[in-house]
């Protein structure tokens, strides 16, 4: 019966083949797309966002979709920590082919959050016991150039409760030789389920030594960033002050009672600024999910409809998320026109100084970047993607 | 370090004869594996693949095409023809009897795999099953995955129509933590929260 999926296989590479030269092209951008009838996921590399009919390259990738968007790219490198082997994986695009370059064993299998140190440091957050048993961290940082592990310890976070004792790592920073984690405790409901507790904690830790300098306690939402090698939760803007959102909406926190909010952390600063949140959900009625820093103040929020889906069963499915630009100075949020998208998590928005681009999986089953002009506020029609898409679930700049 | 799938021959020839159904056991194994494995790097030698099986098989099309056309379509025709009649009574009069099956896994710990002719199912642990292919009805407790063989469809006790198709993976599951019964396929897995998955995977280590 797999049969069915290598034909598939066989016939992208066919129409990738007869489509266009596919050789040599220099791609700035690269799109993940879970294709149609459950045919293998692709990596679409374009040099353009316009609709400008210049070559794509697509690279089958394997039929097994779970955590296959979860890569990371940086400096003409993906990198890929795998949930069967938990070998961490270094690949390039060479011509038409994605190759394996290097791979270090770790010892866990998921990453939560990460960042990065300098240009080849990543520092990477795991939990260290899915089973949820204790409330610890696991700090990986590894020197992407030489694939080598730089540092590894637990780092224990407190505050876990009886009730409420898995770890969620949310956000990581790393500024002036601290390590700065924000988080919060969740627990199991039902077979599958969880919810999470009413407070985000926020530990500023030594690097050097991993000393816990000091943990500051937010109760005005929860559940801060989330997986973000999923979707971007947190930006720094020109003058460096650190943005970031909460998400206790029913697609990762799960405690709606409490609103998506944004905070800040200033330059310099080891405290959340307490003066500063933005109520999302006060502002439009629904949960939010990821954020992007289109520049001068603004940031793009994509939300949820709650009116429009019934729960878990066709939550990723229906066309329900819309964008929306808020201004982080006054707060006040707008609605972008673009048409409704769908898909739980998605990383797809890019800006330059003049645009916002979009990547959108509409009703019609139009597969195509969408782009607002910041200035006149006008939206257009960007790169058309191949209509054996089905969600487009990553875009990323890759200079 | 390199994995067990990256020493794999997969190659040109070896997914032909896969396509054609001609590989050998252990082959076809291997290309099974690779079709499933979560690591990129399945796709070694990925430029020769991509390249060759699509550019010999748009030659062999364009140069089969036109010399002798006439001649060409009608020898295809009537192979196709034969094949046709052949492949249909093959389907017709041996294909196994539609069943009505109750599974039950009555382990605290592990999942347990059931292996039939129309579809292999995985029941998780403390679940029941009951597959009805022939009154195309599904009444179950807990949760499985089963990869159909064929196209079927089953009436859930809620009179919801889950549609499952041959050379599929869909994860049943009756949890009130999804809203209502539902039959993922592992696309929709993938919009789950992560803690979801987490849980998903270790009830069933094979998705």
């Amino acid at each position: 019966m797999k049969r069915l999926l290598l034909l598939s296989f066989l016939a992208i590479s066919i129409f990738s083949c007869s489509r266009s030269p596919e050789k040599n092209i220099n791609p700035n951008f690269v799109f993940c797309l879970f294709n149609k009838e459950e045919t293998p996921t692709s990596l679409l590399f374009s040099e353009h966002l316009d609709d400008t009919n210049s070559p794509t390259l697509e690279i089958p990738l394997s039929t097994s979709r779970i955590q296959e968007r979860e890569y990371i790219y940086k400096n003409g490198f993906f990198y890929r920590l795998s949930s069967q082997t938990s070998l961490f994986k270094k690949y390039q695009l060479q011509g038409s082919s994605l190759v394996l370059i290097d791979s270090i064993q770790l010892k866990n299998s998921d990453f939560e959050t990460i960042t990065w140190k300098d240009d080849k440091n990543l520092v990477a957050l795991c939990r260290e016991n899915l089973t949820e048993n204790t409330s610890q961290a696991r700090l990986y940082q590894i020197n992407v150039a030489a694939m080598k592990i730089i540092k590894e310890d637990t780092i224990v976070l407190p505050f876990a409760t009886k009730e409420y004792k898995a770890l969620h790592l949310g956000l990581v920073d790393i500024e002036n030789n601290n390590l700065w984690i924000a988080y919060s405790f969740f627990k199991s409901s039902g077979k599958y389920g969880h919810t999470t507790s009413d407070t985000t904690y926020y530990a500023t830790i030594k690097y050097d030594s991993f000393k816990l300098l000091n943990v500051q306690k937010e109760t005005r939402s929860t559940y801060p960033g989330g997986f973000n090698i999923i979707q971007s939760y947190s930006f720094k803007d020109e003058q460096g002050d650190y943005y970031f959102m909460t998400n206790p909406g029913i697609a990762l926190g799960n405690n709606l009672k409490l609103p998506t909010a944004i905070f800040r952390k200033k330059k310099g600063q080891q405290l959340v600024d307490q003066d500063f949140m933005i109520n999302i959900s006060k502002s439009i009625g629904n949960h939010a999910y990821g954020i992007w820093y289109a520049g001068n103040g603004k940031a793009i929020i994509r939300n949820e409809q709650k009116k429009l889906y019934t729960d878990f069963s066709n939550y990723h499915s229906v066309y329900q998320f819309e964008y929306r630009i808020v201004d982080l100075k006054s707060g006040y949020i707008e609605k972008i026109q673009f048409p409704l998208d769908k898909g739980t998590q998605k990383e797809n928005v890019w800006t330059d100084t003049k645009y916002v681009y979009i990547a959108i999986d509409d009703a019609h089953d139009e597969h195509r970047v969408w782009k607002y002009n910041l200035q006149t506020k006008e939206i257009s029609k960007g790169l058309k993607l191949p209509n054996t898409a089905n969600f487009t679930v990553r875009m990323n700049y890759m200079k | 370090m390199y994995t067990y799938y990256q020493k794999m021959e997969i190659n040109q020839d070896i997914l032909k004869k896969y396509a054609s159904g001609q590989c050998s056991g252990g082959d076809k194994h291997l290309v099974e594996k690779w079709l499933n494995n979560d690591s990129w790097d399945s796709i070694a030698e990925n430029k020769d693949i991509n390249e060759e099986i699509g550019s010999d098989l748009w030659n062999n099309l364009a140069t089969a095409i036109s010399p002798n056309r006439k001649l060409y379509w009608a020898k295809l025709t009537a192979a196709a023809a034969v094949i046709f009649v052949l492949g249909f009574s093959v389907f017709h009069f041996s294909h196994p009897a539609l069943n009505n099956v109750t599974f039950t896994n009555t382990s605290v710990e592990n999942s347990k795999l059931f292996t039939e002719d129309h579809y292999d199912v995985q029941l998780s642990k403390n679940s029941t099953a009951n597959i009805d292919l022939v009154n195309k009805k599904l009444t179950f407790s807990g949760d499985f995955i089963i990869k159909p063989k064929r196209d079927f469809e089953l009436l859930d006790s809620n009179h919801n129509t889950l549609i499952f198709k041959a050379g599929r993976e869909y994860f049943v599951s009756d949890s009130p933590d999804f809203g209502k019964i539902v039959a993922f396929q592992k696309s929709d897995l993938a919009f789950l929260p992560s803690n979801m998955q987490i849980k998903i995977r270790e009830q069933f280590q094979s998705i």
